[in-house]
């Protein structure tokens, strides 16, 4: 045991006060806190209008889905937790439904290839009259298709099928007898808001509301917290990946094998890695508390969760 | 009693025979040379002892046990290859290996030998600063830091200067003096023939030799002209009985073949040449280690 503490505190302390292990525990956060900051304002300079085409083959579904999706997308581009992402204004346009589908689809996608358009939305004449019970019977539930060469994840991904669903189900209220003109307020959608707990003041002992969650600082503390799970493995796991390979190279192993077994040296080193993750760990997660408290956010800190980080 | 014994041991890697149905006995407190060209076994041999690799079959003793995965303070091994961390300062290494083998702190074994080897004013630099030379002085002191009773040196002189390698001597007697059994392998015949009690050469994986110099010599018998002339050498056809010319510069070095008379060469080459200095010698380590792993005997110059 004493060999294996041995062999642990030099490797522990080889790592930790490298160069390449201070340099990786403030380059990391900067490089992955830079990447996303990059892909947001890029992704903001290509927020750009997008073209989508719109088939209805229903004949009278198109203008309320195309009202639908205006909304949505109107909604997204000035969601505050969209500030990560990019939420381009889509300008939609509908497309007279042509006898041969198959050309036309053809005709729509090279328009996708050439870049005149994003998405092609297809309803089938059926979305007006779906099924509940044809859930084996993929056909008939796939009643609206869209097309697009957009492999990326995308914001238009998110809440398309709801907006087609909304504008879809006007038509069919509508088509039950209901007022066109009082269906907007019956439609309407109401926020779900998350709020803190409710708590008792323990000097008045009155009932205190729980405030409204800021959806951006409880985002970010989730985002901060995976974040933080990955830099703590890679931080903590390279420099000492480094040391087992220049150890092998060097061929510090075979001077080492004669004092100490093959396992105790592994056994060391898995021990110095641990070391050197878990101080990781304390020094993000101690400078994490003290920038939230900066802040005045330090309520937000998931304390209860943070154990789970030396683990 | 033997320091160590090796019994009839194999050691392969895939297709090759690195060592070959090897015995040998090393007596306690001898400095044993291995020698053999590259590639022969010495290196694998040698790690093999020091429980570094293990063998395919036969068996290993130190000190009369099998220690097969075990460790001990009472062996010393410095590989061929310089293994030191190159971060660490030469001091904090020498004690992390004197710890490491020895559990006790060594602090005070570290300066004298610093001291002893020329290093003491390097004790505070990291390793990487050192020249080769030096890197060999301080991993030879991480070797014997903890006073082991079996030192396995695999080339200890390679890249020392002569000042380097006398100190690095003076230690092996030293030790020697102090019970230590030194096993060293080395490709400088004048250090094994001046440093070891005896000689095990390795070739092809086999032993081919295994003794004191004074026996080995004496098996070859005394098959060496050393002759300086002025005038024409005759080449070894031209000699009756001999074998091999050797032209050392001024010294030629011939070699008799069995029943050869000396005398006879001698008269055929004061008939060509006029003779300044002839002996009959028995030949050198270095001479009885070509013949066994070097070329065919031919006419051969290595002025």
């Amino acid at each position: 045991m004493h060999r294996i503490l041995l062999l642990a505190k030099r490797d522990y302390l080889q790592t930790v006060l490298s160069k390449a292990y201070l340099f990786g525990l403030v380059l990391l956060p900067l490089m992955m806190g830079g990447g996303f900051l990059i892909l947001a304002i890029a992704g903001r300079s290509n927020a750009t209008d997008q073209r989508v085409a719109i088939v209805d083959h229903t004949g009278v579904s198109g203008a309320a889905v195309i009202q639908a999706c205006e909304e949505a997308n109107r909604k997204a581009v000035s969601d505050p937790t969209n500030w990560l992402q990019a939420v381009p204004h889509y300008v939609f346009e509908e497309v007279k439904p042509e006898t041969d589908e198959d050309a036309q689809l053809l005709s729509l996608s090279d328009r996708i290839r050439t870049g005149e358009l994003f998405l092609v939305l297809d309803i089938s004449r059926g979305a007006l009259q779906p099924s509940g019970d044809d859930k084996k019977d993929d056909k008939k539930k796939d009643l609206v298709h869209y097309y697009t060469n957009s492999t990326g994840v995308n914001q238009m991904n998110i809440w398309l099928p709801a907006a087609v669903n909304d504008g879809l189900s006007r038509v069919r209220i509508a088509q039950l007898g209901v007022d066109p003109a009082r269906l907007p307020d019956a439609m309407r959608q109401v926020d779900v808001v998350s709020m803190n707990l409710v708590s008792k003041d323990p000097a008045t002992g009155k009932i205190v509301q729980g405030e409204k969650r800021n959806p951006i600082q409880t985002g970010l503390v989730s985002f901060f917290l995976v974040f933080l799970l990955v830099m703590v493995v890679i931080v903590g796991s390279m420099p000492n990946l480094g040391a087992v390979a220049e150890d092998k190279t060097q061929r510090v192993f075979e001077m080492l094998l004669v004092s100490a077994s093959s396992f105790e040296l592994m056994m060391g080193k898995v021990l110095a890695a641990l070391g050197a993750s878990l101080t990781t760990s304390a020094l993000y997660i101690v400078g994490g508390l003290m920038v939230l408290s900066g802040m005045a956010l330090f309520g937000l800190a998931p304390l209860n969760l943070l154990p789970w980080f030396f683990i | 009693m033997f320091a160590v014994e090796i019994g009839n041991v194999t050691k392969t890697f895939e297709a090759v025979t690195a060592v070959d149905r090897l015995s040998l006995s090393i007596p306690e407190g001898s400095v044993y040379g291995f020698i053999g060209p590259n590639g022969s076994g010495k290196s694998t041999t040698m790690r093999m002892i020091a429980n570094i690799l293990y063998p395919d079959s036969g068996t290993i003793r130190v000190f009369g046990q099998e220690r097969v995965g075990t460790r001990s303070a009472e062996l010393g091994y410095l590989p061929e290859e310089r293994g030191l961390y190159r971060k660490m300062r030469v001091r904090t290494l020498l004690e992390f290996h004197g710890e490491l083998r020895g559990g006790r702190n060594v602090t005070s074994e570290v300066n004298t030998w610093l001291e002893r080897l020329g290093l003491a004013d390097r004790a505070d630099q990291k390793v990487e600063t050192l020249s080769k030379g030096m890197s060999q002085k301080v991993q030879f002191i991480a070797t014997v830091i903890p006073q082991p009773k079996l030192l396995i040196l695999d080339e200890p002189f390679t890249g020392l200067d002569p000042v380097s390698a006398d100190s690095i001597r003076g230690a092996i007697l030293e030790m020697r003096k102090r019970g230590c059994t030194v096993i060293l392998s080395t490709h400088d015949m004048g250090v094994a023939e001046s440093l070891c009690d005896s000689i095990f050469m390795i070739f092809q994986g086999r032993k081919v030799l295994d003794g004191t110099l004074a026996s080995i010599q004496a098996s070859y018998g005394s098959d060496t002209i050393r002759v300086e002339l002025e005038g024409e050498m005759p080449g070894p056809g031209e000699l009756p009985g001999i074998e091999q010319v050797k032209d050392l510069g001024t010294v030629r070095e011939l070699r008799m073949s069995e029943g050869c008379d000396s005398q006879h060469v001698l008269h055929t080459l004061a008939t060509r040449a006029r003779i300044t200095s002839f002996s009959v010698v028995k030949p050198s380590l270095h001479d009885i280690f070509v013949r066994i792993a070097g070329p065919p005997p031919e006419e051969i110059s290595v002025a």
